[in-house]
């Protein structure tokens, strides 16, 4: 109904309500883009250009999905034709961020790491393991393929469902949730193997 | 010998066990490992959904708004260039063979089946091997992105 409704206003000439589906879609849009583009500097030009290539394609949407995961589905593809594009450059950049330096990003903030879900206890202690619990966390999810990355973090944070994963990268039911069983596993083993039980 | 839990039924275990067969449900129950594996998965799936979301450090709309504007009083201009370079194109192509289409049929009209064949062949051979050579790039993009 909201969808429409924006949707409907956009469409009017109303720009100021892409305001509001740019606010909306933020945080999902971040989440693709931090989990397919390793090199920060990238990630301000991709985030504007989903949302001016939503902005004109926006007269063809046609509701058969929220707007949120269509919104999704267009991250999704131009961040993959970036890495297509930008190839050479992915590598080098990688080579100089390793994955321990994304982990500390000024984009998971540290303090956030103790605030959602992580009640304020008093305990210094007790905070420092839960921070420390999710760096350990973080770390692992980024060392996992792009892709795995994308889908466990939709799933679980976004808590996007298999068809609405399907329709944003554009593979089969059966692989999404085949991608996101091995993700888990690889995840868990992963954390299993380097931290024992502590690390979960 | 204990048959215990498949890896897959003790993540949906841990999804929702409200949505699992009972026989499941009471196998996990009665046996320790597959309580113990479930359970690390659930404090897993907990953990992740816990985790702060990245953001952006800029102002996405403050970036975005002033370009919509920009792009949108472009789009009457863009279109009519567009539809004059299309039009301008066809003329280019359609007037030198209405010009010379007597020299081109003749020209056509001249070669042998053979020479026909072997064009027509030639043509589809490099075709394919266009084709080929896309996918063989969709394959090794693919493989770089983990597909596989």
């Amino acid at each position: 109904m909201e969808d429409k409704y924006l949707v409907g206003r956009v469409l009017n000439g109303d720009t100021r309500a892409f305001t509001l589906i740019i606010r909306n879609t933020e945080r999902l849009v971040a989440q693709i883009v931090f989990r397919l583009i390793p090199v920060a500097e990238d990630r301000k030009d991709l985030a504007q250009d989903i949302f001016l290539k939503a902005f004109h394609k926006l007269p063809a949407f046609r509701f058969q999905s929220k707007l949120s995961t269509w919104i999704a589905q267009i991250a999704y593809n131009t961040c993959i034709s970036w890495l297509e594009k930008k190839r050479p450059l992915l590598f080098s950049g990688l080579e100089e961020s390793p994955v321990v330096e994304e982990v500390l990003d000024p984009a998971y903030p540290e303090k956030d790491l103790k605030e959602p879900g992580f009640p304020d206890t008093g305990w210094p202690a007790e905070q420092l393991i839960r921070k420390e619990r999710a760096l350990i966390l973080q770390k692992e999810i980024n060392g996992l393929p792009p892709v795995y990355q994308t889908l466990i973090t939709l799933f679980h944070q976004e808590s996007m469902n298999y068809e609405e994963l399907a329709r944003v990268t554009g593979l089969p039911d059966g692989t999404v949730k085949s991608y996101l069983f091995r993700a888990r596993r690889m995840l868990k083993e992963n954390l299993l193997l380097k931290y024992k039980k502590e690390a979960l | 010998m204990i048959h215990h839990s498949s890896d897959q039924e003790l993540q949906g275990y841990a999804l929702d066990p409200a949505a699992c067969p009972p026989e499941l449900i009471a196998h996990i129950g009665s046996c320790e490992t597959c309580r113990l594996a479930a359970e690390d998965y659930r404090l897993l799936f907990t953990q992740i959904k816990e985790l702060p979301a990245p953001a952006f450090d800029f102002d996405l709309v403050q970036q975005v708004m002033p370009q919509l504007k920009t792009v949108q009083s472009r789009t009457a201009a863009d279109r009519f260039v567009e539809g004059f370079l299309v039009v301008f194109i066809l003329l280019c192509c359609i007037a030198p063979m209405m010009v010379f289409r007597k020299y081109i049929l003749n020209m056509f009209g001249g070669l042998s089946p053979l020479l026909m064949y072997t064009l027509l062949g030639g043509g589809l051979i490099i075709l394919l091997f266009t084709l080929l050579n896309m996918y063989r790039k969709y394959r090794r993009q693919m493989q770089w992105l983990n597909f596989h």
